[in-house]
């Protein structure tokens, strides 16, 4: 007898018919159009079907995380969200090669540590190989940031057959993504992914690299807060809602 | 007690604030329904953010989501400073 494979989704629904829903929700997305059709809607049921499938392997990466930060002697600040669909929208537009369920952050979740608590992210990460983990790509954000200046640790693993993100940042790291959110919101601009005016991408830039240093306890350089307020006042005229 | 606490929130970036309380679940499920029917109504509003946040209680989401709760600040004083 031949061995039937494992139906990709709790609904009986394929791959192929979930990345086909992305496709179509992304077609859609690009355009102007408002009202959607019958087909547009079957498709945006299917991703919100695919999306609910993460939350029971979120929760319990979530679960073995707080134990990890436990361990380690940290205070437990960890929280989880499942992607918003306009932002998984958005990136499947970004990244026209990207199927839907190759997308590694559905479900993400989030540990802050205290200010220069670089030992307890290495220590959670460490407990997650100890104890296999199914980790499929680390991203070191600390050793070499984003462009944006993001900073931080991102452990991709597999649960329950579904891709979860776990975002490991120290105090001070969140504390500058949390500004950019806020900019972001205030400007009307994709700032931290990247999207907005280059004096205010820049400002943030510096603004994290100047705040990585800060953590670190490193003296700020006096060219490095020339050009930082420089930039700042750059930036003002662009951190207002339009 | 539920493990986890989900919130639902719907943010507004026009008014810079959350429109309304979030909404407790103890159920995920029921959550991830609700967030649906959300972003589905708010669909064409594209000032509106709405998002599924879950933890132990809402003071960790306010630590970890900060800037949903928040008022705007002054960005990055501790650098303001050493200007």
């Amino acid at each position: 007898m031949t061995p039937t494979a494992a139906p990709y989704s709790s609904w009986g629904g394929s791959r192929g018919e979930i990345d086909s829903a992305g496709r179509c929700i992304r077609d859609y997305w690009r355009t102007d159009e408002q009202e959607i059709d019958d087909r547009v809607s079957a498709a945006f049921e299917v991703a919100w079907k695919y999306r609910l499938e993460f939350q029971v392997p979120l929760t319990s990466v979530v679960m073995g995380l707080r134990s990890f930060v436990k361990s380690e002697g940290a205070p437990v600040v960890v929280a989880q969200r499942l992607k918003r669909m306009p932002t998984i929208l958005d990136k499947l537009t970004r990244h026209t090669s990207m199927q839907l369920t190759r997308m590694q952050d559905i479900g993400g979740c989030r540990a802050v540590f205290p200010e220069g608590g670089f030992a307890y992210i290495d220590g959670v990460r460490r407990r997650m190989k100890r104890r296999r983990w199914d980790i499929v790509e680390e991203y070191d954000y600390i050793a070499v940031p984003k462009a944006s200046g993001y900073r931080g640790i991102h452990v991709v693993v597999l649960r329950a057959s579904r891709l979860i993100e776990i975002q490991l940042r120290t105090e001070a790291q969140h504390r500058w993504a949390e500004t950019v959110e806020q900019l972001g919101s205030r400007s009307g601009h994709n700032l931290k992914d990247g999207q907005g005016p280059k004096e205010v991408l820049q400002y943030l830039e510096r603004a994290a690299y100047g705040t990585a240093l800060q953590e670190s306890g490193q003296q700020l350089p006096e060219d490095f807060l020339a050009e930082f307020a420089q930039l700042a006042q750059r930036a003002q005229k662009f951190l207002v809602r339009p | 007690m539920a493990i986890v606490l989900h919130f639902l929130l719907v943010y507004d970036h026009r008014k810079q604030g959350l429109v309304a309380a979030p909404q407790r679940f103890e159920d995920g499920t029921e959550a991830a329904a609700a967030y649906a029917k959300s972003e589905a109504e708010h669909r064409n509003d594209s000032n509106l953010e709405i998002v599924l946040v879950g933890a132990d209680s809402l003071a960790t989401i306010m630590r970890t989501h900060g800037h949903y709760f928040k008022a705007a600040e002054e960005p990055f004083p501790s650098l303001l400073r050493a200007v």
